[in-house]
């Protein structure tokens, strides 16, 4: 299959709410910026048809045609954005998603005010134009995936205590409270008033940090949507590494050229040994040391409580598909678990009834190369031969099956490809909470119009193991013969989790 | 008006090209590639050929979409950008390049940090302005051949930015040069502005250059020889007003905080030695 024909295009519309005056337009196409812009008319009756649901008092959210999905959302009553995604796996909890964080943007680099008292519009036109690096590189195919799930992106630094000492002195000496290392875009440590920032600056601050070209210094005006989106403050980067940048958020003082070389080495120099290894550490996210299986092609970890997360899919086995594709997966069967099953604010299934006392909820979508193996008890973990399809699954901590049930694994087929849409094949998750549904044995591909074959299982640890039988997998083995598979429990007050592997230790390095 | 040092006075202007230039810009490369240095770093010369550096502060000003962030960038051999993405605030890019002496024949490595700033931000936020021009050094002011309010603007731009700071290099750059095809600026102009305002100017296309084998990867060595004659400019005028004002050479426009004779061939606050691994 050509590569074009499966990579759709996300236009991004900018109006002003009261006039529907077009602000700007950004566009891209598979993964990669486009400049093909929207016919005006298309514009105006996206537009119109939102404006006239407003007038009756209806709000209209979203829409969806054949192959492309459509966006909506008014911000203070001034700005309204439109989506339009033809993208495979983008329902609309990801477009949502992602206007807010593009609204986010735009207060960050102009300001409440200007967006919210707009008097002239060419003006604000203009001012705009600043937003547009941040603003594509939220359209753009990215490493990170703090734009999805609202955590700041993280990694794992070996010596994070050591880290963390020099950047609370440096920060004290230069008068600031929100100060950070990232590495390319990825928080490695920071400073207690740092991790206070809210969303979405949170998110924002160091995406912005890693998207930008490589400069030795900035000093940039920032708007802070959560916590000052009406009084600028200056966010200070200072290049340590090229790819590693000191991060702070300042008043009026100090200005830049007070932070000299001189005071950095300072700092930075006895450390500069640790800083290096941020920087190896980045593909991969976690130190060398920290053990996950082979076959683990990737991983999310999500603490929901800090808001911080760590996604890699570079943990060191080649085969298979590439780290883009790995990457495109993650982020649909993130998307495609969240909206279909855990929308925002509600319980994950197997949180409410019958949880007393028993095992706290966790789940655990993954990312890994299949293998077939034997069965439960003794026997399990034999690899058998033939099979090297995708896995990608969510593991439930408390088996809907009932209490005591070690678990439920629901396994999502994936194309050796990887660039399969998830949101066909997923059909095993149809139901919310203890059913699934499995397409026909075509792996769950189904054209339109022929409604694909179901025969709804019902997520206990014996029906996994029976799908498995029909579908030869055991993606449970996988999981749970290794001893590095270790469970992570998360608080109950989440509202759902997203982990793999030895959790406990990875929330400790994080 | 200080007497300007004539092209090639100052630094030997093909040294880049002999064999000991070339030995010297391996400092600034890596497998070919222009290396970007983080602020704990610096090029590592092998000991027997160290050589001091000497460090300055580079403000560039010019109306917004002249090709200041675009003129950087190719100065620091990184991607320039084809879409014009106005700058948001204050952004500062440190370039390295070695130049042999004519008078004393050794070789400095300049450190040339420019500061670049978006017009938009310059004008809606007060601090920036002050800040690029504290203790700068040099001013470079932009002007596009496909803009002819950009260069028209350039004596008002003179004032306001530099009027205050009589000691400082100021040099002219006439960037989008490779679109003199269509360009709003003839000649005739430009030598009228020299007379008038007896400024070095100098062209500049600040265009991708070459890639590697790769197709992708710039060449670190073709866009050093295509950005050479603007960094050996800089350098020239840079190292000259510091001669000028340690009272060195003469010139009337000599600084009266700096002691004259405080260094022997002037500089010498601007030099480290430099270190060795
Ligand atoms: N052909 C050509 N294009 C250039 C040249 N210099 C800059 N450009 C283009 O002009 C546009 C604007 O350049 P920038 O360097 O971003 O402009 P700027 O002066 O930094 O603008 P602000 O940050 O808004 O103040 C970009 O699209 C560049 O690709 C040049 O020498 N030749
Ligand atoms: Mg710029």
């Amino acid at each position: 299959m050509a590569e074009e024909s499966t990579e759709g295009a996300v236009h991004l519309l900018c109006l002003t709410t009261s006039s529907g005056v077009p602000l700007f337009c950004r566009s891209s196409r598979g993964g990669a910026p486009s400049r093909q812009q929207l016919p005006f008319s298309i514009i105006g009756s996206l537009n119109g048809v939102h404006m006239f649901g407003a007038n009756m008092d209806v709000t209209l959210r979203s829409a969806r045609t054949k192959d492309t999905a459509v966006v909506w959302k008014t911000f203070h009553d001034s700005i309204s954005l439109i989506v339009l995604s033809s993208e495979q796996g983008s329902p609309e909890l990801r477009l949502e998603r992602l206007l807010e964080l593009v609204f986010g943007a735009m207060v960050l680099l102009v300001g409440l005010e200007e967006l919210t008292q707009i008097r002239n519009v060419e003006r604000l036109k203009k001012d705009l134009r600043a937003t547009y690096g941040l603003i594509d590189s939220l359209l753009l195919d990215s490493e990170l995936m703090g734009d999805l799930t609202q955590c700041v992106d993280c990694i794992a630094p070996p010596d994070g205590p050591l880290l963390q000492e020099a950047l609370a002195g440096i920060a004290e000496e230069m008068g600031s409270v929100f100060a950070s290392l990232v590495a390319r875009g990825r928080v490695v440590a920071a400073t207690q008033g740092w991790w206070r920032l809210g969303a979405p600056e949170s998110v924002l601050l160091p995406w912005l940090v890693g998207t930008l070209p490589v400069q030795a210094a900035r000093d940039y005006p920032v708007y802070l949507p959560h916590g000052s989106p009406t009084v600028p403050h200056r966010l200070l980067t200072l290049m340590l590494l090229p790819g590693l940048d000191l991060c702070m958020l300042c008043g009026p003082q100090p200005p830049l050229s007070q932070v000299e070389p001189q005071v950095l080495e300072r700092w930075w120099q006895p450390v500069l040994e640790p800083l290096r290894a941020c920087l190896a550490l980045v593909p991969r996210g976690l130190p060398a040391g920290f053990p996950v299986h082979p076959d683990i092609l990737g991983l999310l970890l999500l603490h929901l409580e800090q808001r911080r997360g760590l996604f890699t899919v570079e943990l060191g086995g080649v085969e298979g598909p590439s780290p883009r594709s790995r990457r495109r997966l993650l982020r649909s069967f993130y998307v495609l678990v969240t909206s279909s099953y855990f929308p925002p604010g509600q319980q994950a299934p197997w949180e409410g009834e019958g949880s007393l006392g028993g095992p706290r909820s966790q789940l655990i979508p993954f990312l890994f190369r299949g293998r077939i193996t034997g069965g439960e008890g003794r026997g399990a973990g034999r690899s058998c031969r033939g099979c090297q399809s995708l896995l990608c699954g969510v593991r439930g901590g408390r088996g809907p099956g009932g209490p005591g049930r070690p678990g439920a694994l629901l396994p999502f087929e994936l194309g050796e490809d990887g660039g399969l849409p998830l949101r066909e094949r997923g059909h095993l998750l149809q139901h919310r909470g203890l059913g699934a549904e499995r397409a026909s044995g075509q792996a769950g591909c189904r054209g339109p119009g022929s409604p694909p074959r179901r025969a709804a299982i019902s997520l206990t640890r014996t029906s996994v193991l029976a799908m498995e039988l029909r579908v030869r997998y055991s993606t449970a083995r996988c999981c749970s013969s290794t001893s590095a598979l270790r469970s992570w429990e998360p608080a109950r007050s989440t509202a759902w989790m997203v982990a793999l592997v030895s959790g406990n230790r990875l929330m400790n390095l994080m | 008006m200080a007497r300007l040092p004539a092209p090639g006075s100052v630094i030997v202007p093909d040294w880049h090209e002999s064999t000991e230039g070339k030995e010297h810009l391996s400092c600034i490369l890596r497998k070919n590639r222009r290396r970007v240095f983080g602020l704990l770093e610096r090029p590592v010369l092998p000991p027997q050929v160290a050589a001091d550096t000497a460090s300055y502060k580079i403000f560039v000003s010019g109306k917004s979409g002249v090709g200041k962030t675009a003129l950087v960038a190719k100065l620091a051999g990184l991607e320039v950008p084809v879409i014009h993405h106005e700058t948001v605030g204050i952004q500062t890019t440190v370039v390295y390049w070695p130049a042999k002496l004519q008078a004393s024949e050794r070789v400095v490595i300049f450190r040339f940090e420019f500061w670049d700033c978006g017009e938009a931000a310059l004008k809606k936020f007060d601090h920036i302005l002050p800040a690029c021009k504290e203790k700068t050094d040099a001013f470079l002011f932009l002007f596009s051949f496909t803009d002819r309010a950009s260069f028209e603007d350039l004596p008002a731009q003179l004032s306001r930015i530099a009027g205050d700071a009589p000691n400082a290099v100021k040099m002219v750059i006439g960037s989008k040069f490779d679109q003199y095809m269509h360009t709003d600026v003839p000649e005739r102009d430009l030598t009228a502005f020299r007379q008038a305002w007896e400024l070095p100017l100098l062209r500049v296309k600040s265009v991708p250059g070459r890639r590697l084998a790769d197709g992708r990867t710039l060449d670190g060595r073709a866009g050093l020889l295509d950005v050479a004659h603007i960094l050996n400019g800089l350098g020239e005028h840079l190292w000259h007003q510091d001669q000028v004002a340690a009272g060195l050479i003469p010139g009337p426009r000599r600084s009266p905080q700096m002691a004259v004779g405080q260094a022997l061939d002037g500089a010498s606050d601007r030099r480290g030695s430099q270190e060795q691994d």
